[in-house]
């Protein structure tokens, strides 16, 4: 009796996957990428769109599936991080310009709408939402020490006051998010349009010797990302403040909740960033684009963006989404700031700049050299010596000039 | 051939299995290790360009220095201190088969649970070690933010994990010796200590060279532990860097599958010097 039924359920399974077919449009994202109460109404108003969450490790999942040529996502999920990663196999996926994509341009972030766009033109990825930045204080810190973010334009501002607050409370996490951030002000990166690698010019430099003053200054706590230790700093105020991107707010509220009322934000010193956000894209093997167009466009209208920031804390990257009442709320958390605004000013003046496909590979270099500085005490010089020795040989590996 | 087709039907899943997930994957690796692939687009022939890379590169010397250091550090403790609880064991009369088990669970649980509970133990600030330590008068310590404090962390991990397993190896060969040998032994007034060592340890040696060439490729491959304890990059410095997370990083994380056969490549060659040494060292044991 058992074994019948194993071998009937055997049959069932063996049944469901033979039925698997090209039938319906089936939409991958990640669990948080969209609003539930958005993929739900879409699913009703258009009749058969499947969503399905992918979970961990998107990327490769889907350029798993790519390479398989099968069982790919008509409409996906693409991650910042991750999206010029596909634009050497742009081709994978539909050109969102030829679907009349340019008629929507007008309502989206200029910015954002660059970054899903290769080289060549294609546009492979419709804006979900951005991470424009902030300077997240701490009120009570600040005030004891006499500093105002207020005054804070450049981010020698930003350092001075770092210094006036010595040895009572560091500014700074880590030098590595001193670079990220100056380089994300930065309009250019560490590769060009034209494959050329440009990490050893002045803009790359400036950000690097930003992250080095910040260290010589002694105005960080030397705290890695993502380590235990962050929370407890921030919580204590021994750590007065973090740049980061608007979801880095939910962090703060989940990690430091003891500090809740002190925290305030204020613009980035040095100038409007972005950190994350992602994109949908089409791929090639939809057979309905037109169709799979019409759903993103919805489902990334600035009405169901108003949703994404309510349920998930997806910071719009539809302008029009920045003055509904629903968003700018006061925050507890923040003293009652209504910080919406600020990010919202924030992300209107994130700078142009284009993403290669290298980028991560080669930022890791400036990331782990910066960390040797502050962890193991390597002198900067030498540090960023080694740095572009690694980059140079990268870039030469991978074919960039 | 028509005689034994069942035969051969019944051993046939083995080999299709192998084939699909053992041997295709090694030939493909070879073949993949002398091009550029991005994982999707077309594949590119650079001949030897990717050994050369391979050669040159600081990183991959480094990881291999790290896989040896973690090796050395955590088989040496495993393999001593699996023999000694073997030992307790067999001498032991009461709850065998409960210490058995009790011993054998870690090698079977998720490497990936385990590794975040030793994350919050060797936790900088709250870790329940540095707590320890601190109880006891000590400073705290940078167990996973400085170059040896990774190395141990990560050699800790990987002996509370195979310990048991190695013991539970032990026991088996400990109890194919004859009872006779270490009765005439404890009849002659040899301690414990001198049993184990002179007459259990030689007697052992065969199996204890088998634990050695399983935990030295086991050892070489380390990738989980490093991966949870410290991440993708390797940690502050890279120091819990290994070849095969330098691997995974090359390959999925940048999407150079190329070069990430190359390392592969050169992994098997640091294995194949490896068990040669230990072949070599069967073999001498061997000679009368």
């Amino acid at each position: 009796m058992r074994r019948r039924t194993f071998l009937a359920l055997l049959g069932l399974a063996a049944a469901g996957c033979a039925t698997e077919t090209r039938e319906g449009m089936t939409l991958w994202m990640w669990s948080g990428g969209l609003s539930e109460k958005s993929l739900e109404e879409a699913t009703a108003k258009f009749p058969g769109l499947r969503p399905l969450q992918a979970g961990s490790q998107f990327k490769t999942k889907l350029m798993t599936n790519l390479a398989g040529r099968s069982h790919v996502p008509d409409i996906t999920g693409l991650k910042g991080e991750d999206i010029s990663a596909f634009f050497p196999n742009a081709d994978q996926f539909a050109d969102l310009r030829s679907l009349g994509a340019d008629a929507f341009k007008p309502q989206y972030l200029g910015w954002k709408w660059q970054q899903g766009i290769t080289a060549e033109g294609r546009m492979i990825g419709f804006p979900i939402d951005t991470g424009p930045t902030g300077l997240y204080y701490r009120h009570d810190v600040f005030d004891r020490h006499g500093v105002t973010a207020a005054s804070f334009r450049t981010w020698e501002d930003y350092f001075d006051a770092g210094v006036a607050m010595k040895p009572g409370a560091s500014m700074v996490l880590n030098l590595r998010m001193v670079y990220v951030i100056a380089m994300a002000q930065s309009k250019r990166q560490l590769v060009d349009e034209n494959k050329q690698y440009i990490g050893d010019d002045d803009h790359v430099r400036r950000a690097w010797d930003l992250a080095i003053k910040a260290h010589r200054l002694g105005i960080t706590a030397g705290i890695q990302d993502g380590s235990p230790d962050v929370n407890a700093a921030l919580t204590t105020g021994q750590v007065a403040s973090l740049i980061g991107a608007s979801w880095a707010a939910a962090d703060l509220k989940s990690g430091a909740p003891d500090s809740k009322g002190l925290w305030r934000v204020a613009p980035t010193p040095g100038g409007a960033a972005n950190s994350g956000g992602s994109f949908l894209g089409i791929t090639k093997y939809c057979r309905e684009p037109e169709k799979a167009f019409e759903i993103v466009t919805w489902l990334l209208s600035p009405e169901q963006q108003v949703r994404g920031f309510l349920d998930l804390g997806l910071f719009p990257s539809a302008p029009d989404a920045f003055a509904s009442p629903d968003l700018r709320q006061p925050d507890e958390f923040f003293g009652g700031q209504t910080i919406f605004d600020t990010f919202a000013e924030s992300a209107k003046q994130v700078p142009v700049a284009y993403m290669s496909p290298w980028e991560p590979r080669l930022s890791q270099l400036f990331y782990d050299e910066l960390t040797n500085v502050e962890s193991v005490g390597k002198p900067p010089e030498e540090a960023w010596r080694d740095v572009q020795h690694k980059a140079r040989r990268i870039a030469d590996h991978v074919g960039l000039t | 051939m028509r005689k034994y087709l069942p035969q051969y039907l019944a051993i046939a899943p083995f080999f299709l299995l192998f084939g699909v997930f053992g041997l295709f994957p090694m030939v493909f690796l070879g073949y993949l290790a002398f091009h550029t692939w991005d994982g999707i687009g077309e594949m590119r022939f650079v001949g030897l360009d990717q050994f050369k890379f391979l050669v040159t590169d600081d990183i991959f010397w480094l990881s291999l220095v790290n896989t040896l250091e973690i090796w050395v550090m955590s088989t040496v403790p495993t393999l001593f201190l699996g023999l000694v609880i073997a030992y307790v064991l067999h001498s032991s009369v009461r709850f065998t088969t409960f210490y058995r088990i009790a011993y054998f669970v870690p090698s079977v649980t998720s490497l990936v649970a385990v590794a975040i509970v030793f994350g919050s133990i060797f936790s900088s600030h709250f870790g329940l070690l540095n707590a320890v330590v601190e109880w006891l008068g000590g400073g705290a310590l940078p167990w996973l933010t400085s170059e040896w404090g990774i190395k141990v962390s990560i050699s800790v991990l990987i002996v509370w994990q195979w310990t048991g397993y190695n013991a539970i190896i032990y026991l088996a060969g400990l109890q194919a010796i004859p009872s006779e040998v270490l009765d005439a032994a404890t009849v002659d007034g040899a301690s414990r200590w001198q049993a184990l060592w002179r007459i259990v340890v030689p007697m052992m040696k065969p199996v204890i060279l088998f634990t050695a060439i399983a935990s030295t490729i086991g050892g070489l491959q380390t990738f989980t532990e490093a991966q949870i304890l410290v991440g993708e990059e390797g940690g502050p410095g890279q120091s819990g860097l290994t070849m095969v997370l330098y691997l995974y990083q090359q390959a999925f994380k940048h999407n150079d599958f190329g070069y990430g056969a190359t390392i592969g490549v050169g992994l098997f060659l640091v294995v194949l010097l490896f068990s040669l040494i230990n072949w070599r060292l069967v073999q001498r044991g061997e000679r009368p």
